[in-house]
């Protein structure tokens, strides 16, 4: 079943037109990842599905149609979580009070719990939790990022580059912590990721984002053993 | 000796009128990145007000928490209709001049409806001067320090304890991140002017007395609240109390101790004074340094 439909959408920044009548749908419980050169619209298409940028067209979150209405409500009220490129972590909040800032549209209890869970899977976090967020490595505030997107319990994780300026070692735990937290919840995820290497390797599926237009949705084990996608994703 | 400690605790007392005038233009420039020229004379309208009720027979602390609250409403309303677009479209400059037009609007307004005499406003309380040791403080002062300690105590329960708190504090931060996470972004911005203004009014009708009820009063101390809020950090409330009691007191004791200076040119060392600690620290002593990153 498909949790996300978008079709026909279009976006972009004032008169720059990004994207082009783009159109695909993401299946509930899968990741998938987007594919695509710098520059092909790939944080445009993840501002437009949770109204960072205007857009037209539809987008449908399990049915709910999201650009209908004159004001889109909190996209975080309708499960949609993103982590956007650059991480945008709150650098004069403690560790402890972004998490909690994730979680301000849940119950205290529950928040309380989801803070303990969270640190119980990132430990780094843990030991740094009353330290000012702003003071954290770049890996740990990718952490502390998608912990913080996670709070709130999404339904749909939008994930903008987590890997981006990580060291090698660092982008490989992060993305065992992925793995454990696909493990753990019932999430579905949509990943924008220069590392198409580790990220076809935990994706279900693939989405190729061309100059503001999204192709066919492919398997992502095909796009591991397709000749033309080793040669311009994965450096083969 | 005396005369020391008198002049540290005349510094102190003043200081807290800057810190507090200082406060509120940290408030707004957090949500709005914009440094409020017009903080004060909203202030000075929000202490006409006051004056105006009290004349027409309303008991002078009615009148104040009259005007405390019109003040609120207006700063909110200020926000919410002015403010706001502008600062979505991103254009501070447009924003500075509103900022320079509001300021001169209102001093002609209070002007056309009160006109320059001197208004008399009443003292909260009155009587002698109390001795602590050897230094002698106003009572009218007293007030002034604790009324000052009660709003930096209650917006630091507000800022530190409250989920609402927390969501002011985000949103300043990273609006963007804010909004994503779907905090009352909005709702801070407009509660943030409302809460500047009110502390505006209240040390506006407390300082009335001494500081004589007219267009244009707080002029004077909007030049050195905007110092102390440079000098602390525009971004860090703390930061804006700390740096008013601190130009407070250099202010003061620059006019006494400083050879050769005297009275007319104390202004003028505690703003070099500033100066250099800025030039050390461009963020102020406890701003963020991306504040001043451009
Ligand atoms: N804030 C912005 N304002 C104006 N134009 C923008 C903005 N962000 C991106 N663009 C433009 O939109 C186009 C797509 O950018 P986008 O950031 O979506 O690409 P991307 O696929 O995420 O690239 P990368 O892999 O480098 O992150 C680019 O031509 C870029 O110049
Ligand atoms: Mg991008």
């Amino acid at each position: 079943m498909s949790l996300l439909t978008v079709d026909r959408l279009c976006a972009g920044y004032g008169a720059l037109r990004v994207l082009h009548d783009v159109s695909f749908s993401i299946e509930e419980g899968n990741v998938t990842v987007v594919l695509g050169a710098n520059g092909a619209g790939k944080s445009t298409l993840l501002r437009a599905l949770s109204g960072m940028i205007p857009a037209t067209g539809s987008i449908e979150l399990d049915g709910y149609e999201l650009l209908s209405g004159r004001r889109r409500r909190p996209i975080a009220l309708l499960g949609i979580g993103h982590v956007p490129e650059g991480r945008g972590t709150f650098g004069g909040l403690t560790v402890e009070e972004n998490l909690r800032a994730g979680g301000y549209h849940r119950p205290r209890g529950e928040v309380e719990r989801s803070i303990t869970e969270w640190f119980e899977l990132f430990p780094r976090l843990a030991e740094r939790r009353d330290r000012l967020a702003a003071g954290l490595s770049g890996g740990e505030q990718q952490m502390l990022a998608i912990a913080r997107a996670l709070m709130a319990r999404p339904r749909l994780l939008l994930l903008d580059e987590p890997s981006l300026g990580l060291a090698p070692k660092m982008t490989g735990t992060l993305f065992d912590n992925l793995r454990a937290i696909r493990e753990r919840m019932d999430m579905t995820v949509l990943l924008v990721e220069q590392n198409a290497h580790l990220s076809l390797q935990i994706a279900d599926d693939a989405l190729l984002m061309t100059a503001g237009q999204v192709g066919p949705r492919r398997p992502a084990i095909a796009l591991r053993e397709d000749e033309q996608i080793r040669r311009a994703y994965l450096g083969a | 000796m005396t005369t020391f400690f008198q002049q540290i605790v005349d510094g102190l007392t003043t200081g807290v009128i800057y810190a507090a005038i200082a406060l509120s233009l940290v408030l707004v420039y957090r949500t709005s990145r914009l440094v409020n020229f017009a903080q004060a004379e909203m202030a000075t309208l929000g202490g006409f007000l006051a004056w105006q009720l009290s004349d027409w027979g309303v008991p002078f602390p009615l009148a104040i928490a009259l005007a405390v609250a019109a003040s609120f409403a207006l700063g909110a309303t200020m926000e919410r209709t002015v403010v706001r677009p502008l600062h979505e479209a991103h254009n501070e400059l447009a924003l500075f001049v509103i900022s320079l037009g509001i300021l001169v609007v209102l001093i002609n307004v209070e002007a056309w409806i009160w006109g320059y005499q001197v208004k008399a406003v009443p003292l909260v309380i009155d009587g002698p001067a109390v001795s602590i040791g050897s230094v002698l403080v106003s009572r009218q002062k007293l007030v002034i320090v604790a009324v000052a300690i009660v709003i930096a105590a209650l917006l630091f329960v507000l800022f530190q304890r409250t989920r609402f708190g927390l969501a002011m504090r985000a949103a300043a931060d990273n609006q963007p991140s804010a909004r994503l996470l779907g905090l009352p972004v909005n709702a801070t911005m407009t509660l943030s002017w409302g809460i500047a203004a009110a502390i505006g009014t209240l040390m506006a009708i407390l300082v009335a007395p001494q500081q004589f009820l007219q267009p244009g009063m707080l002029l004077p101390v909007l030049l050195y609240a905007v110092a102390a809020a440079t000098l602390g950090g525009i971004d860090s409330p703390v930061g804006a109390v700390i740096g008013g009691l601190i130009v407070g007191v250099v202010e003061n004791l620059a006019g006494t101790y400083v050879p050769g200076i005297g009275q007319d040119f104390k202004s003028a060392v505690a703003f070099l004074i500033i100066m250099g600690v800025l030039l050390v620290r461009p963020q102020g002593l406890l701003g963020s340094k991306s504040v001043v990153r451009v």
